[in-house]
């Protein structure tokens, strides 16, 4: 879904980044992949930062369109944190802390489709 | 794990066990293993759209919506029949192979593989699949995993035009 773009800022050496909204409207779905949903709202506010150097990832145009490595970018294996919170008619949930540590997050620049 | 037959708000949730479980339902979730376990869980897992679909069509600031990156995976799991049209998903999860996600158990795809969920898109992106804790404001508490997704940049929108835009995936 579209977001404000001063929601989200990135460093200028693109080694960190922010995401902050407030109050921002989006369907609540349930579960995924549903077709039924009802409006609520969230909050969050995560900072990524770059754990390692940027390398090269994706295959680019020389692999299918439709194949999971059709995109090149440059990326860093990075960490996230943050906290976050969401509301909908009967139900509102606030969270800790949340971090990436136990799986993975990454940030960079990158392109696809056409821009290959 | 999701009791069979579970109705909520009169969306069918189909009972099947899976380590790629994508359609808990969120509280049934949360309720299901609270009731086993010192914490629930909640998947906070976002939009994604069925094949033809946009990514969340929601047009904050009006701007054109972008297209899905033509990638999908298909969500027919052994069990688990997805209502139409959700079979196939445009949703892919980048994480090294053979990890998992902390809460849900999710697959990572690998490292090649593109976290934009947008299509003819050259921007920056960040990512990350984000777990910790929650409270209700019964004061419940519950495990929390968010798959988030930012892409910031140029691309060319369903109206075939070359626009300048942010996304967000929740």
């Amino acid at each position: 879904m579209e977001i404000p773009d001063d929601s989200f800022t990135v460093n200028g050496d693109g080694s960190g980044a922010r995401l902050r909204v407030n109050d921002l409207p989006i369907p609540d779905t349930f579960f995924f992949s549903n077709n039924v949903s009802v409006a609520a709202e969230i909050d969050l506010d995560v900072r990524w930062r770059a754990t390692a150097a940027p390398v090269t990832r994706g295959f680019g145009n020389t692999v299918p369109p439709d194949d999971f490595g059709a995109f090149l970018g440059e990326f860093s294996d990075a960490s996230a944190r943050g906290t976050g919170g969401g509301r909908e008619t009967g139900f509102s949930f606030t969270t800790g802390s949340l971090t990436a540590s136990g799986f993975f997050a990454e940030l960079g620049y990158e392109r696809n489709g056409v821009f290959l | 794990m999701v009791e069979p037959g579970v109705v909520w708000k009169g969306a069918a949730v189909p009972a099947r066990e899976s380590a790629f479980d994508l359609s808990m339902n969120r509280r049934t979730f949360l309720t299901g293993v609270g009731a086993a376990a010192a914490a629930g869980s909640v998947a906070a897992v976002g939009v994604a759209a069925p094949v033809g679909a946009t990514n969340g069509a929601s047009n904050f600031g009006g701007k054109p919506a972008p297209k899905p990156i033509p990638q999908v995976i298909d969500t027919a799991e052994p069990g688990f029949v997805p209502p139409d049209p959700f079979r196939f998903i445009h949703w892919l999860l980048p994480g090294p192979e053979g990890s998992a996600t902390q809460i849900l158990g999710l697959p990572g795809f690998g490292l090649d593989v593109d976290p934009s969920l947008i299509t003819d898109y050259h921007g920056f992106t960040a990512y990350a699949v984000l777990a910790g804790s929650a409270r209700d404001t019964t004061g419940a508490m519950y495990d929390t995993e968010l798959d988030l997704r930012v892409m910031q940049g140029e691309y060319i929108g369903e109206d075939g035009g070359t626009h300048y835009g942010t996304f967000g995936f929740f």
